[in-house]
C-alpha cells in the first residue's frame, strides 16, 4: 500500500513537472514572439525616423552627406545612418541608409533621392540621353554617347525592351549607364564601351533595369496654350525667334514640322503630326545647363540629312530615327517606341531637358523643398 | 493500515492538493501572461496602423496645398490640432490635426484599447527634445491602455518636411 502511494505520488510528480515544463516553455516563446515583435516594431519605426530626419536635413542643404555611419540615439533606440551619393538603376542620386537597432533587433531601411531638388521636378522619362519605350537600336560605326561638356553628367540611356548594338566592327563608346528591360544585344568584339562618368560605388555599366513610364503626348490638346498655332505642315528655317526661360514660346503645328535653322531664346514646338530636322537646327547661344530648345510630337521624329548639328530635347509617341550618318546631337531624347540610330558617326550628346520646357505639358514635382522619396526597401 | 501507513497516505494527499492547486496558480497566471500579450500585440498594431494612417497626411495644414521654405510658415506649436470643419478623422489633412486625437476599439474579451494621439515640434538636431518653435519636423506619439496592460504602451514616429 505504502509503496503504491508512493508510486502514484512520484508519478504525479513527474507528470505534472513535465507539464509545468512544457507550459513555461511555450509561454516562454510566447512573451518572446511578443518582445520580437515590439522591438521589430520599434527598430523599424526609429529607422524611418532617421530618414526622414535625414531628408529634412538634405532639404535644408542640397551639400549635406555622411560617408562614414554615424551612430544617435533616437527613440529609446540606436540608428547608425549614412547619406550618400550613389546610382541607381542608371540614375546618379542620393542614398539614405539607417539601420536602427532595439532590443536587439535590427531593421535597415534604404531610400534614394534626387541630388538635385531642381531636377527632381524633371519627370524621369526626361532624365536620360535616350529613352526608348520599345526597342533602342545603334546600326552604325563609330558612334558616341556621351555628356556635352560636362564630366559630372552620366550619359544614360534605357530601352523598355532590347537595347542592341551593331558597330560593324567599329566602335561606340557611351558615357554613362546602359539599362534595358528586355535584353542587351552586343558584340563586345566590335570595340563597344560602356564607362559612365560618375560611378562612385563601381555599380555595373550596363543592366536589367525596370520599365520607365513614359506617358502619351497629345499635341492637339495643349492647343490652347500655344502662341502661334498653324493647323496643317509648317516649315521653319533661317532664325527662328522663340520666347524666355520663364515664359518660353510656344508653337502648335496641326501637321508635318520641317525644322532647320538658328533659334533664339527658349521655346517648344508641339506638333501633331510628324517632325523632319532636315538641316543644322541651332541656337544662337546655347545654355550650358540645359536645353532651350523642345520637340514634341504625337508621332515620329527623324534627323534626315547627314553631317548636321541638333539642339533640342525631344518628345516623340512614335520612334526616333537618327537616319544618317555624322549628325551630332545636343540633348536628349523620349521616344515612346523606339529609337533607331542608323549612320555612322553619330554622337549624342546629353544636355539635361529644361523644366520650364517640360512644366505646361506633362506633370512635374511641385519644385518645392520637400524631396521626392523615389526609391525605398525596408529589411 | 498501520498508523506509518496512513501518514503516509494522508502526507500524500496534502502534497498532491498542494501540487495541484500550485499547477492551477500557475496555469492561470499563465493564462494572464498569455492574455497580456495578446492584448499588446493586438493594441501595439492597432497603434501602428494608426501611425501608417498619419504618415498620409500632409505634414502641415500649410502644405496640404502648397510648399512653404521656412519653418515660420509653418502651424504654431501652441495651434496643433484639427481646424474648423474637421470633425473626423477621415477629415483630417495634416499631421498635427491628430494631435489630442483619441479612438477606442475592442476585442472580444479583451476590454477597451484607447489610444491618445500627441503631436509635437521636436528640435531636429536633438529630436528627443520638444520644440516650442515650429520645426521642420514632427513627432507623433500613440499611447495606448487596455485594462489588462498594467502599464501604457507607447509607440512613437518622427515626421520631417
Amino acid at each position: 500500500m505504502g509503496k503504491a502511494i508512493l508510486i502514484i505520488l512520484l508519478s504525479s510528480v513527474i507528470l505534472f513537472g513535465i507539464i509545468t515544463l512544457n507550459t513555461n516553455k511555450k509561454l516562454e516563446q510566447v512573451t518572446s514572439d511578443t518582445v520580437d515583435h515590439h522591438s521589430q516594431i520599434r527598430a523599424r519605426n526609429i529607422a524611418n525616423s532617421m530618414i526622414q530626419i535625414a531628408l529634412s536635413d538634405l532639404a535644408n542643404d542640397n551639400s549635406y552627406r555622411v560617408t562614414s555611419p554615424q551612430t544617435k540615439d533616437l527613440l529609446g533606440g540606436s540608428v547608425s545612418y549614412t547619406v550618400k551619393d550613389k546610382n541607381f538603376a542608371g540614375e546618379p542620386l542620393i542614398q539614405l541608409y539607417a539601420e536602427a537597432t532595439y532590443f536587439g533587433i535590427t531593421k535597415k531601411v534604404i531610400a534614394y533621392t534626387e541630388v538635385d531638388p531642381a531636377s527632381a521636378s524633371v519627370p524621369p522619362f526626361f532624365s536620360y540621353s535616350v529613352l526608348a519605350g520599345d526597342d533602342y537600336r545603334i546600326d552604325g560605326a563609330n558612334n558616341n554617347v556621351e555628356d556635352d561638356v560636362n564630366p559630372l553628367w552620366n550619359s544614360n540611356t534605357h530601352s523598355n525592351a532590347e537595347t542592341e548594338l551593331t558597330c560593324h566592327g567599329e566602335n561606340y563608346l557611351q558615357k554613362g549607364f546602359l539599362t534595358y528591360t528586355t535584353s542587351f544585344d552586343v558584340d563586345w568584339s566590335e570595340g563597344v564601351t560602356i564607362s559612365p562618368n560618375q560611378n562612385p560605388d563601381g555599380d555595373p555599366a550596363y543592366s536589367f533595369a525596370p520599365a520607365v513610364t513614359i506617358p502619351d503626348f497629345s499635341a492637339v490638346s495643349h492647343k490652347n496654350d500655344a502662341d502661334e498655332v498653324y493647323e496643317s505642315d509648317k516649315t521653319y528655317s533661317g532664325t527662328i525667334t522663340m520666347g524666355t526661360k520663364d515664359n518660353p514660346k510656344i508653337i502648335y503645328v496641326g501637321g508635318q514640322l520641317s525644322i532647320q535653322g538658328t533659334v533664339t531664346g527658349y521655346g517648344v514646338f508641339i506638333v501633331q503630326g510628324g517632325i523632319v530636322i532636315g538641316g543644322d537646327l541651332l541656337l544662337d547661344t546655347p545654355d550650358p545647363t540645359e536645353s532651350k530648345l523642345a520637340l514634341y510630337t504625337s508621332s515620329r521624329v527623324r534627323m534626315d540629312y547627314q553631317n548636321i548639328e541638333v539642339h533640342a530635347q525631344i518628345f516623340a509617341n512614335g520612334r526616333v530615327l537618327v537616319d544618317e550618318g555624322g549628325i551630332e546631337f545636343h540633348g536628349s531624347i523620349t521616344s515612346g517606341e523606339d529609337v533607331r540610330v542608323r549612320g555612322d558617326d553619330v554622337d549624342l550628346y546629353y544636355k539635361p531637358a529644361s523644366r520650364s520646357l517640360i512644366a505646361p505639358f506633362f506633370e512635374v514635382g511641385s519644385g518645392g523643398r520637400r524631396l521626392a522619396v523615389l526609391y525605398y526597401n525596408e529589411q | 493500515m498501520n498508523s506509518s501507513t496512513f501518514l503516509l497516505l494522508a502526507g500524500g494527499i496534502l502534497f498532491f492538493t498542494n501540487l495541484v492547486l500550485t499547477f492551477n496558480k500557475t496555469s492561470s497566471s499563465q493564462a494572464l501572461v498569455v492574455y497580456e500579450n495578446e492584448c499588446f500585440i493586438y493594441g501595439e498594431s492597432l497603434s501602428q496602423g494608426l501611425i501608417e494612417e498619419i504618415q498620409t497626411r500632409a505634414f502641415d495644414e500649410n502644405t496640404v496645398s502648397g510648399t512653404v521654405d521656412s519653418p515660420e510658415d509653418l502651424s504654431p506649436a501652441n495651434s496643433m490640432g484639427h481646424e474648423g470643419g474637421e470633425d473626423s478623422m477621415n477629415q483630417f489633412d495634416d499631421i498635427d490635426d491628430f494631435n489630442n486625437y483619441s479612438y477606442t476599439d475592442s476585442l472580444s474579451g479583451h476590454g477597451n484599447f484607447v489610444l491618445n494621439v500627441s503631436v509635437y515640434y521636436i528640435n531636429t538636431s536633438l529630436p528627443d527634445v520638444i520644440s516650442n518653435l515650429p520645426t521642420f519636423s514632427k513627432r507623433v506619439d500613440i499611447s495606448m491602455d487596455n485594462p489588462y496592460l498594467e502599464s501604457t504602451v507607447i509607440v512613437s514616429k518622427i515626421f520631417s518636411y
